[in-house]
């Protein structure tokens, strides 16, 4: 692999052991893709921040990385926490997991991360544009910026984004290259019945059938919003490991279908209707009458999605004893406060959590045990984080609003 | 018996130890006890024994990516073994594995698990580009 001087000086320790172990992996890396070199990225993603997914193991690296004086060179944000930075009293979280949470995002902010504290950085604190190389950890920001986006990014593990962000680099492989970027499977979706929670469904169904490798190509008999693409490829990159979709007339590298797969034919074809996204709540999925929680925000919630749920809402209380929890990033949770979907949704009594979200909190500590949300890629790993002792099913905002309030 | 292997995160001279041999993919994150070096997972064919300062020999990794902060840890405590031998590459081992400076090889044939068994003296050093393993 050829390496500039300065990459050379770096692997060599001469900027210190981190920069060396951190240059090195990339480098490991690239060899093992075949890559003919580094390229230099300006911002990067991290994953790997709540207490509950990394515990001690990430605290004993980071206190390393500090005292050996590492800076990020990177911009670079970081995922959520295990829980609300400022409010985790009210989620019921224990103090001792919030003291170690909290010198958990101490270390990685004194390395230089922003704490955003967010799955969806790219809406305001960390926004890659067409085209740019970045390294992004979180999987579903990764498919986001890459289909939604048209940024450029491999689909990182918590530590070789955290060596690019050392390092300013990753390796030139993968979806950084444009030939590598081309779909493979066409997947025609009659999606004219479709709710807010059947594009999640449909991620899940496709994230099961095809391989890593497999970019899928969408074809929409009517237009989804980028919001309903989010859940999309959230449950694509949870259930499948997929990095990249298209979206036919939607996404930026798919005006036409030829555009998406680089003029040749699909290698395989999907036709995909309302009927088939069902089977999927009855394979996965549990059936609950009644849930203790409704969770929504997974991926966090954006402005127009909290604002959806408020219109439905308006006038309406949930009833008592259920907890209906979103989750979204701190900047948004301000700016839902200063305006008056606030009143309604607090009238309602719905709570709004920042940092934090229901995959990544300890829930299973805090006495729940039945769940509805909106969101696969969350109804996907709670149950297996916490040992099957929850059940989540999925449904629309609508369904779950018409049958929990009064 | 010599098997050859691709270097993952090299090292100087020869080193040598005892072999622990599992067929299976490993968790770092649950499977093993970053505290104690114990394989904690009840499905393992390698269960409750101890990962340290052993030629640990396994298929490849699994589940999640923390695995490779969980091998930094058992470094840190102490509990790490002497090299990490695999058949597949696994990024989340090849990462920790760097971060933790512990020698490492991968992509050897799996007639090792038939040659090769666990607590059999093995060595293990760099030839050329290729890592070699020695039984005895």
């Amino acid at each position: 692999m050829y390496l500039t001087r300065e990459e050379e000086r770096m692997m060599d320790g001469e900027y210190g052991e981190w920069i060396a172990k951190a240059i090195r992996l990339l480098v490991k890396l690239g060899e093992l893709n075949n890559a003919e070199k580094l390229v230099e990225i300006r911002r990067a993603h991290l994953s790997g921040i709540s207490y509950k997914t990394v515990g001690d193991a990430a605290i004993d690296l980071l206190k390393d990385m500090v005292a050996g004086g590492v800076k990020l060179k990177a911009f670079t944000t970081i995922n959520p926490a295990g829980m609300d930075t400022l409010n985790w009293r009210e989620m019921s979280i224990p103090p001792d997991f919030a003291k170690k949470q909290k010198e958990l995002v101490r270390l990685y902010t004194e390395l230089g991360a922003i704490p955003a504290l967010t799955c969806a950085p790219y809406i305001f604190e960390n926004k890659p544009v067409f085209e740019e190389n970045v390294a992004f950890a979180e999987s579903s920001a990764v498919v986001y910026v890459n289909s939604v986006i048209g940024a450029r990014t491999n689909r990182h593990g918590s530590l070789d984004a955290l060596s690019a962000a050392i390092t300013g680099r990753v390796p030139l492989m993968g979806l950084l290259l444009k030939e590598n970027r081309y779909g493979n499977v066409l997947i025609k979706v009659n999606n004219e019945k479709f709710n807010d929670s059947d594009f999640g469904l449909l991620g899940i169904l496709i994230g099961n059938r095809l391989s890593p490798s497999d970019i899928p190509i969408f074809s929409f008999r009517k237009r989804p919003d980028k919001w309903r693409l989010r859940m999309l490829g959230a449950a694509l990159a949870a259930s499948g490991a997929i990095a990249m979709f298209h979206a036919i007339n939607i996404t930026p590298e798919a005006k036409t279908l030829k555009e998406a797969t680089g003029g040749l034919d699909p290698e395989d074809r999907l036709f995909i209707d309302k009927k088939d996204v069902e089977t999927v709540v009855d394979t996965y999925f549990s059936k609950i009458e009644i849930p203790d929680a409704v969770f929504i925000g997974c991926p966090h919630a954006s402005i127009d999605e909290i604002n959806e749920i408020s219109a439905l809402l308006r006038g309406k209380r949930i009833k008592r004893g259920i907890k209906f929890w979103i989750f979204t990033s701190r900047r948004i949770l301000e700016l839902v406060r200063k305006s008056s979907i606030y009143a309604v949704l607090e009238r309602a009594g719905v709570k709004i959590f920042a940092d934090t979200c229901m995959v990544v909190a300890p829930i299973e500590e805090i006495g729940i045990k039945k769940v509805w949300t909106n969101g696969s890629k969350a109804a996907w790993y709670i149950p297996k984080f916490a040992e099957k002792r929850i059940e989540v099913e999925v449904k629309s905002i609508k369904e779950i609003i018409d049958a929990i309030t009064e | 018996m010599r098997f050859y292997g691709k270097v993952i995160n090299g090292w100087n001279g020869e080193i040598a130890g005892k072999a622990l041999v599992s067929r299976k993919r490993i968790s770092f994150l649950g499977d093993v006890d970053p505290l104690t070096g114990r394989i904690r997972a009840p499905d393992s064919d390698i269960y409750g024994e101890k990962i340290t300062g052993r030629i640990l020999i396994f298929r490849g990794g699994r589940g999640s990516t923390v695995g490779a902060m969980v091998i930094y840890s058992l470094k840190k405590n102490n509990k790490a073994p002497l090299a990490i031998i695999t058949l597949e590459t696994d990024p989340v081992i090849v990462s920790g594995v760097i971060f933790s400076n512990i020698p490492a090889v991968s992509e050897i044939n799996e007639e090792v698990f038939d040659q090769i068994k666990t607590n059999d003296l093995v060595k293990i050093y760099i030839s050329g580009k290729r890592a070699v393993i020695e039984l005895g």
